[in-house]
């Protein structure tokens, strides 16, 4: 079967799927509507193949009609389920599923769905992808968007996909995009948003004329910003009854900046993440007092309580608007698909802190990784002030591991000292806590030693966790697996982690890799070289330098001791595909520089 | 997941319940009925329940649980067909790390509804107790309701989330379902339990109590050392209620080599309602309404006989035909067991295969021992049927239900032999790891159950040699400068081991061919209409074009399990004996692999993970190295490893005496022979657990073998250049 050659993988594949969105005035509801029919055509590549189709839809949209029939137009036997579905990290939304399970027997069965979904409100139609949960034959993706309206289709990341777009005028204008043979959604580990990379079609829905009269919808980041502060405007101003805890955290304290700091960490330790994205309230804030009361919110929620508090406190705090680094765009583009997150910030002494309540021990003056260097909408009474966050520098990552080796008893013996900091600081304090208190022991072990398997290992002492400060540990070690004697030589490998030896991109990999963060990884190792031996041979330094990473590796003696230096960077949390190559041409240097030993032997 | 969905969802692991669709339905919908499991939950006078304070020895847990009780209830309608069922679970429970805050922060709810004969309806009511005494007391109108409907029929579910939950604060909630149950029968069992005393946390107070009006029947067994229940009567109600009281549990979770049931605290108990002609049957029912714990030997003969009872072997005609003149009975019985496989599982393979099911699903044989008892009993051959309980659930002396009943037939011919495990590639001879080492009850099949006469027997445990994995390894063309070095693997396994194998290298094609032809068997596919027929040889085509490539993949996949090194490639698959036959019981095969990183440079020289060709090795934590529990493995095992490594020109090995390790001891051994033969690195190495049982005073025994396998897994050989 030739689709089968073609999408080797796949255990199903589409002839063609289609698209056809058409916008129209719904005279009963005075207002723009929008209509998305979906075709798809299904062949199995495989027999006994379980296929669904999947049907989103919210409170803001809703399946109107759909069928599923076989290569006769006869009805053809599914399974349906409807309802909500778990959303990563959402506890409870509107977001919901008609799930619609269809068998296909033999390979080369056809199947066809076709499902008709209405949206109420056409500023919740924000983008549409080219990519489907199965590889594609054709794809086409058609507008219908009546001359009295003014939306803009915005191509992204076409560049590198052969996407025909065709314009057609007459009473509406229709623009058809069709690509061919195309791949399926990815499903790599650590893709990056998949807005950052696939082919997508931004829809700005941003005014209609009807009678003469122009209605704005979304025409301008004006219009963004005027829709919710109409959702925030309306939020309980009444602070009270978090007067008593802001007096209690501050009253201690003299500094202004001292004061925001301990509020924002008393919402940070206090307000356990948990989101309820039901209808607006995908968009609107939870009020300060309930957030305060319940001791949970999102995002939004814990914006506003850091607002409501600092108001307290006697501060210019102010809601933000932002999208995370899953997003590519900028406040140039009035859509809803702009932002996902909000933050708080405050404006004192001539200066912004933009503060993050979700991540927790996040310190005060540290952004995430996934906020650094975006775009910020930040409210300013009726106008509203466009800001970045700062990008951090990459020093603000650095990890120090120093280990004092001496060979004892025939045993690498280590005395060593983790130090962390930056974002991987942040994580392991998140880890710490869903790690059973029982167990904690052995999860240090697991963050200093890594893939390495220590005989023994105790921890010296650790400091208490303090987000302000480097966290460090401070570890005993032996290890057998790293040290082997033959004859008068000894073979000695000084290094645990092996950071990046296996993190090589498959040849098969379409899509860049995200690190999560930058990686700034400094490793000072000594060893005593034993009375009666001498160095036999280091391994040769291995340095690599590129503007989106840096390995630098080596061996030195002196002073009777053999230290490894070990740093390593990487610039950025993205690697993109072009890199690729660099960088498993790097991966095989440096496993390969892994794989070496030191000999040391005994004096003849 | 929510506690409460936890111990559901433990529950229908275990297919005790069915819960399917359930029409959409609210919580705490009725409020006179809310109102009054609010009061017996939260408005007692139970102390445990007013608890505010935890031992200090358990400062340091994750949560501490303080009180917990499980309220039962069954009763059978007045003048109506309908019975029921009411469970109050009510924890009481101190979080003491944001772990334990996570865990308790919500609550799922099932919404309740009709389904079928069943109707559902749950309650529920959540507070909070701060340390410094208030109450916060949550509204269960706060739950979320998430809607969810499979085929327009619906199963609604309610979250809730605890607002204001701090370190130190206390849960206490209950969730209670009532059930009524339309009974068109005269029959009817509810879901058999088992409830662990031991918690993921440890527990201060627990109860469990359980009501039952005197229409209904009861079984119910305490074991392990859980404490009995105590009755009291309540003639005016014409009720009995039974409550049981215990403390002081320490946690006990994830557990390695542990069998829950027969180390932990445990209660079974599974009630009935039965009536008229439903009561003349053979069962464990005891007198209605009194706890009944114990089957006596009559009960379960009558059980059993009843069970054995009027059944026939379905492949009389077969055997007639073929072997008319066979005097032989030892013969006759064995081929009445093939040709039962063969009929049985053999001949529906392809077709299960074919539509994407397991061709080898698990069965205990049940049908198939009932048939064989009827040859036998045909033929005159002598035979025991053996009565027990799975080695995981407990000792026959502790059976109480129906359901936990297993078989075993012993033929006693000139050379006895078990029938114990059922299978595709199950053999005469060969014993279920749920049966070895446990006592049976024993009777003699020829004879009418009326006659039989139960005798205790015990069970062997199959000895570690027989359940044996034999690898040789050939590394001849060591080439230090690739990364990926290959092996030529073959192997031979045999007993319990070889299960696992021959479920994923071979399939149905591969020994469909030898009992087509042994057993006249007709190709199932013909016998299909046209429609069936054709796409089936579609599939079968389909099939046998991805096999080579299907069977790479999974042998890939095994070594990825197998190894602790990268697997580059698996291929030349070669299956030399299928281990289905008596005369041929192993199964064998080779294969070609390609490990990278095998071989690691040092300066001019090499150093080879030999201790890696051994296959992963357990590795015990510290925190495994202290043992309260016995030790329960599935079976008796041994593995052997014959190494042999083609040393390249111009290097020579150093390292080899540091292999040579030997531990042995009751409970197991560890021992490799390293030499070097030419230029060949010989190593010869043994591990074996020498039963599935140890007690746990010998725990530091075992520790001493598996710890030396370990280490031997991180030994290097040094190929130096000479």
């Amino acid at each position: 079967m030739a689709l089968k050659a073609e999408f080797e993988e796949a255990s199903a594949a589409l002839l063609n799927s289609k698209e056809d969105i058409v916008f129209f005035y719904d005279d009963k509801e005075n207002a723009l509507r929008v209509r998305s029919t979906t075709h798809a055509e299904v062949v199995a590549l495989e027999s006994n193949v379980n296929h669904f189709f999947r049907d989103y839809f919210s409170d803001e949209s809703a399946i109107e009609s759909y069928d599923i029939e076989n290569y006769k137009g006869r009805n053809f036997d599914h399974d349906k389920y409807c309802g909500h579905y778990e959303q990563d990290g959402i506890f409870y939304s509107d977001a919901q599923i008609c799930a619609y399970k269809v068998h296909l027997n033999l390979m080369g069965e056809y199947v066809h769905f076709q499902s008709t979904k209405h949206y109420k409100d056409p500023k919740y139609l924000t983008h549409i992808y080219f990519h489907e949960d199965l590889p594609n034959r054709k794809k086409e993706i058609k507008f219908t968007i009546p001359k009295w309206a003014d939306i803009e289709l915005k191509e992204i990341n076409f560049e590198g996909f052969a996407i025909e777009k065709k314009v057609e005028q007459g009473e509406a204008i229709t623009y058809t995009y069709t690509i061919e043979n195309l791949a399926s959604f990815p499903t790599d580990a650590g893709a990056p948003g998949h807005l950052l990379y696939l082919p997508h079609i931004l829809v700005l829905t941003k005014s209609y004329t009807q009678n003469g009269q122009k209605v704005n919808v979304l025409s301008s980041v004006d219009d963004l910003y005027g829709w919710y502060a109409s959702l925030t405007r309306v939020l309980p101003k009444d602070y009270s009854s978090m007067q008593q805890k802001v007096t209690e955290i501050t009253s201690d304290l003299t500094g202004r900046e001292e004061k925001i700091k301990a509020i924002f960490y008393w919402v940070q330790d206090n307000i356990k993440y948990i989101a309820f994205e039901d209808g607006i309230a995908g968009f609107k804030p939870e009020s300060a007092e309930k957030v305060f009361f319940n001791r949970y919110g999102d995002c939004k929620g814990m914006a506003n309580l850091c607002k409501a508090m600092l108001s307290l406190a006697g501060f210019d705090a102010r809601l933000t608007w932002i999208g995370t680094n899953r997003i590519p765009y900028t406040y140039e583009i009035p859509s809803l698909a702009v932002d996902n997150h909000m933050v708080c910030t405050v404006f004192e002494g001539g200066k912004e802190y933009i503060l993050d309540a979700t991540e927790k021990y996040n310190p005060f003056g540290f952004y995430a990784e996934r906020i650094q260097g975006k775009q910020i909408l930040i409210e300013n009474g009726q106008d509203y002030l466009i800001k970045n966050v700062p990008v951090l520098s990459i020093d603000d990552y650095l990890q120090e591991n120093n280990v004092q080796f001496s060979i004892e008893n025939g045993q690498l013996k280590g005395n060593g000292s983790l130090k962390l900091d930056g974002e991987y600081k942040k994580d392991i304090f998140n880890i710490m806590e869903a790690v059973d208190s029982e167990r904690k022991d052995l999860f240090f072990r697991n963050v200093v030693s890594g893939n390495a398997e220590p005989d023994a290992f105790t921890i010296a002492s650790q400091d208490e966790v303090n987000r302000d400060l480097p966290f460090s540990i401070s570890y005993e070690v032996l290890l057998k697996e790293h040290m082997n004697s033959f004859g008068k030589e000894l073979y000695v490998d000084l290094d645990f982690e092996k950071d990046f030896g296996t993190l090589k991109m498959e040849e098969e990999r379409k899509i860049p890799y995200d690190f999560g963060r930058k990686i700034n990884n400094a490793t000072q190792t000594t060893l005593e070289i034993p009375s009666g031996y001498q160095v036999e041979y280091l391994p040769p330094a291995l340095i690599l330098d590129n503007e989106l990473f840096s390995f630098h590796l080596k061996f030195e003696k002196s002073n009777g001791k053999i230290t490894y230096t070990k740093q390593l960077k990487v610039y950025k949390s993205i690697l993109p595909v072009t890199a690729f190559e660099e960088w498993n041409g790097a991966v095989k240097k440096i496993k390969e520089f892994y794989n070496d030993q030191i000999i040391l032997k005994e004096h003849e | 997941m929510n506690k409460y969905l936890l111990k559901y969802a433990t529950i229908l692991l275990l297919g005790l319940i069915n819960i399917q669709a359930v029409a959409q339905g609210v919580i705490n919908a009725d409020e006179k009925r809310a109102t009054e499991i609010r009061e017996s939950a939260w408005n007692t006078n139970d102390d445990d329940f007013q608890v505010t304070a935890i031992p200090e020895k358990w400062n340091d847990k994750s949560a501490v649980i303080i009180a917990l009780s499980n309220n039962l209830s069954y009763k059978k309608t007045f003048l109506s067909n309908s019975l029921e069922y009411n469970r109050l679970t009510h924890e009481r429970i101190m979080l003491l790390d944001k772990k334990a805050l996570e865990e308790y922060a919500y609550f799922n709810i099932p919404a309740g509804g009709v389904y079928g004969n069943e109707r559902y309806a749950f309650y529920a009511g959540f507070k909070i107790i701060k340390p410094s005494g208030e109450v916060i007391k949550v509204p269960v109108s706060d739950a979320v309701k998430e809607e969810r409907e499979v085929n327009s029929r619906g199963f609604d579910n309610y979250k809730i989330v605890l607002p204001n939950l701090e370190i130190g604060d206390i849960v206490d909630y209950y969730i209670a379902e009532d059930r009524i149950v339309s009974v068109y029968n005269v029959y009817y069992a509810f879901d058999p339990m088992i409830f662990q005393l031991n918690e993921d946390y440890p527990v201060m107070n627990q109860k469990i109590s359980f009501d039952v009006l005197r229409k209904c029947y009861i079984n119910l067994k305490t074991l392990n050392g859980a404490p009995e229940f105590k009755l009291t009567e309540d003639a005016e109600k014409d009720k009995n209620f039974y409550y049981l009281e215990d403390g002081e549990r320490e946690s006990a979770k994830d557990i390695r080599w542990l069998y829950k049931n027969r180390e932990l605290p445990t209660i079974k108990l599974r009630v009935t309602y039965a009536k008229g002609m439903a009561l003349s049957m053979p069962s464990f029912l005891g007198e209605p309404g009194v706890l009944k714990s114990n089957v006596d030997k009559w009960t379960l003969k009558r059980v059993v006989g009843s069970a054995f009872a009027n059944t026939i072997y379905p492949y009389r005609k077969y055997m007639r035909k073929n072997y008319k003149k066979v005097k032989d009975k030892e013969f006759l019985a064995k081929e009445a067991y093939y040709v039962y496989r063969n009929r049985d599982r053999v001949y529906n393979a392809e077709y299960r295969t074919l539509n994407g099911n397991e061709a080898n699903p698990d069965d205990q044989g049940y049908k198939m021992l009932k048939a064989l008892n009827a040859y036998y009993k045909q033929e005159e051959i002598p035979h025991d049927i053996m009565i027990g309980v799975p080695r995981s659930i407990s000792t026959i002396e502790d059976i109480i239900l129906e359901e936990e009943l297993i078989f075993m037939i012993r033929v006693n011919t000139e050379n006895p032999f078990y029938i114990g495990r059922y299978g595709n590639h199950a053999i005469t001879g060969e014993i279920a790891d749920e049966l070895q080492d446990i006592t049976m009850y024993q009777v003699d099949g020829l004879e009418y159950s009326s006659r039989w006469n139960l005798q205790t027997v015990k069970t062997p445990v199959i000895p570690h040699t027989d359940n044996k994995t034999s690898s040789t390894i050939t590394i001849s063309d060591l080439d230090l400068s690739e990364e990926t070095t290959e092996a030529f693997i073959e192997r031979k396994v045999t007993g319990a081991n070889r299960i696992f194998y021959q479920n994923v290298l071979l399939d149905v094609y591969d020994y469909r061919a030898n009992e087509q032809k042994k057993y006249q068997m007709e190709d199932l596919i013909e016998e299909y209409n046209n429609k069936i027929r054709t796409s089936l040889y579609s599939k079968r085509d389909e099939f046998m074009a991805g096999r080579e490539e299907r069977k790479e993949d999974y042998l890939k996949q095994m070594a990825e399990l197998d190894y602790d090194l990268e697997i580059e490639y698996a291929k030349d698959l070669a299956i030399k004996s299928m281990g289905r036959i008596e005369e041929a019981p192993s199964f064998e095969y080779s294969f070609t692999l390609g490990w990278n990183d095998l071989v690691k440079r040092a300066g001019r020289n090499y150093l080879l993970d030999v201790g890696k060709l051994l296959e992963n090795q357990v590795q015990i934590t510290n925190d495994e190295r202290a043992r309260d529990y016995n030790i329960y493995m599935s079976h008796a095992r041994s593995y052997d490893y014959a190494i042999n490594v083609t040393i390249p020109e111009g290097y020579s090995v150093q390292g080899i005496e540091e292999l040579n390790v030997a531990v042995e001891n009751e409970t197991g051994g560890f021992s490799v022979n390293a030499t070097m033969e030419g230029n060949v690195l010989k190593l010869k190495s043994s591990k074996h657990y020498t039963s599935n049982f140890v007690e746990k005073e010998q725990w530091a025994e075992m520790l001493a073998f598996l710890d030396e396998a370990y280490d031997f897994t991180t030994k290097q050989v040094l190929l130096k250049k000479n």
